[in-house]
């Protein structure tokens, strides 16, 4: 490594500092997110008809697409097509699994390489930048939800195993054993579920009790212990249940989306109650709570995407 | 044994195969190297040692060209081999040709030339069986083993001369090189092709030289010590040929032979090691001339008689193949593989004799010139020692940069990379006139991030897009500058209310915005930035009271709130101290969404009255940025208020979180030292977090100095603390493979917590690290001991040995906590830091239970009940009587119904 880069490659990172703040990767200062991600940041090229990468390659990085035309293509889906300014490859990043979706360049490819290690880096060293792509994606994924018919995409709840008593309290292994279950929180460590389990409050409902009523619930976050929660919404009309190991109103919820549902118990129900500010605390201190959020995240919207576009097939088939 | 011998697990073969096979090569060298001073020195006058030193220079160069072609055509195993085959057929012809004085004239330059060559070879195939971490460790044990050989072959000569003559030793010491060849391939290494190179090694060598200021000085050193050696050994023989008479020098260097050895092995054996250790590689490798200084000094105060010769000889012989062969191979270890065989050929056979034949040339002169006298001889060697002292002094910093290098990352910070040069403007430039708004709001914002803003042409306020005359309405304002104005005033009639209400904005900065247009503006913020030029240019004197204002406040819910953030942007743009009592009387009670505008105001404009609300405000994470910013604003009265609230019981929890955070953005020595001074006294280890943190961004981003001291002093309390879990984790994991124990989710729960505990202990301890060597890649040295490779790992080991140099208690603790080790092992060795040290499941289980960490605690005594042990329910009881947060936490919930197991998957 040189200690001066040169003009030539000096001039490179201004212009990639750039285009990544105009992608949304932005912050200032020497320290921003945007200069990190420019230090670490790698031209690729890739020539028309050249694969990119392909199903089942290690995901340990992913690229932004400066020029050029990119089809992705995934086992039993439809191919997509990514042009200038896309983002190729984070969602298995951010899953930490194997490639599921092939890359091909279609045209001539320059593209912006970032390593996956490096990427979690910047998140890590950033939190307000990392607290911001939690928000952003839960709006997005919030968003998504809406279109999705009269249940939002949100999966029918198990039936409940009846584990958790009604009359009793919840000990803190059961806390944490609750959070757990939520697959936003699942891959946190134990002491970052331990902590937020020690500033959940526990809220017991009977059938019929309310959880929240639209404002209340933007502060906060509810988990489902045990027993079911029906949110509802009017415009657009949406009704979902939510039970044990589930977030009322799913991701949505981490930006305040609750404030536009009511919730009620549709039976005897314990939920454990998070102020967003005990979260996103929990999250500056313990990366891996964050990392969590940011794969329960792109896992849903994994689901949400492939339930829009099996929607969109049926309805063309009916209207074929 | 482990006192002497730090032996990991699969070391022990490979450890106990060099060191046999090093005993055996020395013993033979031995042998070879008594019968040969004797055969000489009873036939040959003391003065043509010189110049057998010349020629055995002159033979040595070739030799060694030969030697490093033969390593890099079959490797370093093969060519050893073949060498020592070689040298036993040649030796055992030595035993049979007649001891005419020109064959033992050729048998001295023979074991002379073995001696080197043989010696390289070993030391460069353990260098590729062993990493630098296991050479510091093994190296000592291994060399003992060459030093046991010295003292065997010198008494078994000693015995043999009793009943032998000298020739037989010839024939014995060819029988132990043969010997030597089963031992070395016994032996496995890692296999490595050879790089391909159409330069010649010697060449390579060179250029390698040439292009390393590390390795010029340890060519420095080589000559020195090289040179000052020899000088001793003539010296010593010289004199002891003057002193013993001819027909008792063979015994008289058998025995003299067999007690140095014996003292080298002694050293070897208990010093070596740790003064390495200690003392780190260079300054181990200043101990052997220190003393040749002190006995050159004396000889020549006192004269040269046998006796402190001797002494000084006893240095040499006690110190050189032990303390200084080891301190000397570890230099090399920092090297590339193809580097070191580069260039420690070139060094140790072709300088080395080199330097030998000029220093063999020069006492030469001497001789013949009749002043080779003990003190002349003495002056000579206390000289080159003392150059060969600061030398190796001197050698510290470039050695620990060597590792520094293998660390580093790539990172591209320089600090020319701040400015924008020529190229970088062009950039810039191309992306301001670029269609696509977002690269344009792009370029605007990194030119103002570098304050360039002037080179933002007004022309950009024709652009198309909304959102970049927004941007840009708001930098250019700033600059020094009129031509943007005639722009915006045109943009005061904009359809969009964004846009308005930029440019009002701009314009008011300018004293231009009250229009009356502007002040009868449909959108409340597009008025509420008109009133206020307007009030601001009549000068009134308590605008919070003036009706305009007023009515502007008192506005309905939605346009209320858009005046109230406009009002609050307008005072931040003029910074004018007269509306400080206006910004008091939105802040109070101000819904979230403005807390962003009125940081912003309050920064601009400092009042000590902020203060209080702008630390309230910490609490929420929204705008909490910027409030910490408007905090920072205020210097040290907010470094007073903040240390005030730090240290208050009563201040909210949350808040106090945040504080130590708010106290680094002030980036000054004093709010270093009030964090540095709060990390030994918080208690909520959440705050100690922060704490840490934020002397974190100090050290990385302000010119302050922290003192390191107290810095590693918490290093140390994380280091044990990770020491300490890990007793508790070795029992209890262990416990958790036990059938009788799995399936119990509580208990996966709590191994889950005591992990999390013990890599996070580990790395606050590295952060704090981090913290005390701001310029060092800690963070990436960390990183590689999570999971780099044997060797890089080591490099890392060998940098914080380096780091803490200067405090044992951190340097032994790091290493303990870093080092290749077995979790088993590393409980056993921290027996000095960890007194509680469970073997049992249960007794795991009971200290887990009495842990002062409230979670780890609950979670231990739910988990205990669970497992139905009567034994431990008494304890269970206890704790929670004792401890009523256990309570809080739900253990007594467990107690109630013991045996239900909670529902973890």
């Amino acid at each position: 490594m040189s200690a001066d880069p040169g003009d030539g490659q000096r001039s490179t990172r201004v212009e990639r500092e750039i285009f990544l703040r105009s992608v949304g990767m932005g912050g200032t200062g020497a320290t921003g997110p945007s200069r990190q991600m420019a230090r670490a940041i790698r031209d690729a090229s890739f020539a028309a008809g050249d694969a990119i990468h392909e199903i089942g390659d290690a995901a340990d990085h992913f690229y932004f697409v400066l020029r050029g035309v990119v089809e992705q293509t995934g086992a039993g889906r439809a191919p997509t097509i990514l042009s200038d300014r896309s983002v190729l490859g984070l969602l298995d990043v951010t899953l930490q699994r194997p490639r599921a979706w092939g890359a091909r360049a279609v045209t001539d490819v320059h593209a912006l390489m970032l390593r996956a290690d490096d990427w979690f880096e910047v998140l890590e060293d950033n939190f307000d930048f990392c607290r911001r792509s939690v928000l952003m994606g839960a709006a997005n994924l919030h968003a998504l939800a809406m279109t999705l018919g009269p249940t939002g995409g949100f999966a029918e709840p198990p039936p409940d195993d009846g584990s958790l008593s009604a009359g009793r309290e919840m000990s803190h292994i059961e806390r944490i054993s609750t959070l757990r279950d939520v697959p936003a929180f699942g891959g946190a460590g134990i002491q970052a579920l331990t902590t937020l389990a020690g500033v959940a409050g526990v809220v017991r409902l009977e059938t019929g009790d309310e959880l929240f009523d639209g404002v209340a619930a933007t502060g906060s976050l509810f988990v489902v212990a045990s027993g079911t929660i029906v949110a509802e919404r009017r415009e657009p009309t949406l009704r979902a249940r939510f039970g044990g190991g589930s977030l009322v109103c799913g991701y949505g919820a981490l930006g305040g989306a609750g404030g536009e549902f009511t919730a009620r118990a549709e039976s005897p129900a314990i939920a454990l109650r998070i102020e967003r500010e005990d979260l996103f605390e929990v999250m500056e201190e313990h990366f891996d709570l964050s990392r969590s959020l940011l794969r329960g995240i792109a896992a849903e919207r994994e689901i949400l995407i492939r339930e829009r576009d099996e929607g969109v097939a049926r309805r063309d088939r009916t209207e074929a | 044994m482990t006192r002497w011998i730090d032996l990991r697990e699969g070391e022990g073969r490979p450890v106990l195969l060099a060191a046999a096979g090093l005993f055996l090569l020395i013993a033979a060298h031995t042998i070879l190297e008594t019968a040969r001073d004797a055969l000489f020195l009873e036939r040959l006058p003391a003065s043509r040692l010189t110049l057998v030193y010349l020629l055995l220079a002159v033979l040595a160069l070739g030799v060694s060209a030969v030697n490093a072609g033969l390593i890099r055509r079959i490797g370093r195993r093969n060519a050893l081999i073949a060498t020592l085959v070689i040298s036993a057929g040649g030796t055992a012809l030595f035993h049979v040709r007649p001891q005419t004085p020109g064959a033992v004239f050729g048998l001295y330059l023979w074991s002379g030339l073995l001696g080197t060559v043989l010696v390289v070879q070993f030391w460069m195939f353990a260098g590729q069986t062993f990493t630098v971490a296991q050479g510091k460790r093994l190296f000592g044990a291994i060399a003992s083993g060459g030093v046991l050989g010295a003292v065997v072959g010198a008494g078994g000569a000693a015995l043999l001369l009793r009943t032998h003559p000298v020739g037989v030793l010839l024939l014995v010491a060819a029988a132990i090189l043969s010997a030597t060849v089963a031992v070395v391939l016994a032996t496995e290494v890692e296999t490595r092709a050879p790089e391909p190179t159409t330069q010649p090694a010697s060449t390579r060598g060179l250029d390698a030289l040439r292009r390393s200021p590390y390795l010029r000085r340890v060519a420095v050193l080589v000559a020195l010590s090289t040179a000052a050696t020899l000088v001793v050994d003539y010296l010593f023989k010289s004199t002891a040929a003057r002193s013993v008479p001819a027909e008792q020098l063979g015994g008289f260097f058998a025995r003299t032979y067999a007690i140095l050895n014996a003292v080298a092995l002694a050293v070897q054996l208990l010093l070596t090691g740790s003064l390495v250790r200690r003392l780190g590689v260079p300054t181990a490798l200043a101990v052997l001339p220190l003393f040749l200084v002190g006995g050159g000094v004396l000889t020549v105060l006192f004269g040269g008689g046998l006796g402190l010769v001797l002494l000084t000889k006893g240095a040499d012989g006690a110190l050189r193949h032990s303390l200084h062969r080891v301190a000397s191979e570890l230099l090399f270890m920092p090297l590339s593989t193809d580097t070191r065989d580069r260039v420690k050929p070139l060094l140790d056979t072709a300088l080395a004799r080199g330097v030998q034949a000029l220093t063999a040339g020069a006492v030469l002169v001497l001789a013949t010139a009749g002043h080779a006298s003990a003190r002349v001889l003495a002056a000579i060697v206390a000289t080159l020692a003392g150059a060969w002292v600061l030398v190796a002094f001197g050698l510290r910093r470039p050695y620990v940069d060597l590792f520094r290098q293998a660390l580093a990352k790539g990172s591209l910070d320089d600090p020319g990379a701040e400015d924008l040069d020529l190229t970088s403007v062009e950039a810039v430039m191309k992306a301001l006139s670029s269609p696509e708004p977002a690269r344009v709001i792009a370029a605007i914002d990194l030119l103002e991030d570098k304050n360039r803003v002037l080179l933002i042409p007004a022309l950009v306020l024709y652009h198309e897009s909304e959102a970049v005359l927004v941007r840009a309405l708001r930098v250019v304002a700033t600059a020094e500058r009129e031509d943007w104005i005639p722009l915006a005033e045109r943009l005061l009639a904009h359809a969009a209310e964004p846009v308005r209400l930029a440019a009002v904005r701009a314009l008011a900065q300018r004293g231009r915005g009250a229009t009356a247009a502007s002040l009868a503006d449909p959108s409340a913020a597009v008025r509420a930035h008109a009133t206020f030029a307007k009030v601001r240019a009549e000068g009134v004197e308590d605008p919070a009271a003036d009706p305009r204002i007023r009515s502007l406040l008192d506005q309905a819910e939605g346009p209320g709130l858009e005046a109230r953030r406009a009002l609050l942007d307008a005072i931040r743009d003029a910074g004018d101290p007269r509306f400080a009592e206006l910004v008091l009387a939105i802040a109070r009670n101000m819904p979230v969404d403005l807390v962003e505008s009125a940081a912003l105001a309050m920064a601009r404009m400092p009042d000590p009255r902020f203060l209080p609300l702008l630390i309230a405000r910490l609490r929420a994470s929204d705008a909490r940025g910027s409030v910490r910013e408007a905090i920072a604003a205020h210097g040290e009265a907010a470094l007073d208020a903040l240390s005030l609230a730090l240290r208050d019981p009563t201040t909210d929890a949350r808040v106090r979180l945040h504080i130590p955070r708010a106290i680094a953005q002030l980036g000054s020595q004093r709010a270093t030292e009030l964090l540095t001074a709060e990390l030994a006294v918080e208690s909520v280890g959440a705050v100690r977090y922060k704490i840490l943190h934020g002397l974190g961004r100090l050290a990385a981003e302000s010119p302050v100095q922290i003192a390191r001291a107290p810095i590693e002093a918490e290093m140390r309390k994380n280091l044990v603390e990770h020491l300490r879990l890990l007793a508790l984790w070795v029992p209890f994991a262990a416990g958790q493979r036990d059938p009788a124990f799995q399936g119990l989710g509580s208990g996966r729960v709590v191994l889950g917590l005591l992990e999390d505990k013990l890599r996070q202990s580990l790395e606050r301890a590295f952060h704090l690290l981090q913290i005390a060597h701001v310029n060092e890649d800690i963070r990436g040295a960390h990183a590689v001991l999570r999971g780099g490779d044997k060797r890089a790992r080591a490099n890392v080991l060998e940098l914080l040995d380096a780091l803490t140099q200067d405090s044992k208690e951190s340097r032994e603790l790091l290493r303990l906590c870093a080092d290749d080790l077995a979790p088993t092992e590393r409980v056993a060795r921290a027996s000095g830091v960890v007194s509680v040290r469970p073997q049992r499941y249960e007794d795991a289980l009971v200290a887990l239970l009495e842990d002062d960490d409230d979670s780890l605690a609950a979670l231990s005594a739910h988990h205990a009940l669970e497992l139905g042990l009567l034994s431990l329910r008494a304890r269970v009881v206890r704790a929670i009587e004792e401890r009523p947060a256990l309570g809080r936490m739900g253990a007594h919930e467990s107690l109630a119904s013991p045996r239900e197991t909670a529902r973890v998957g």
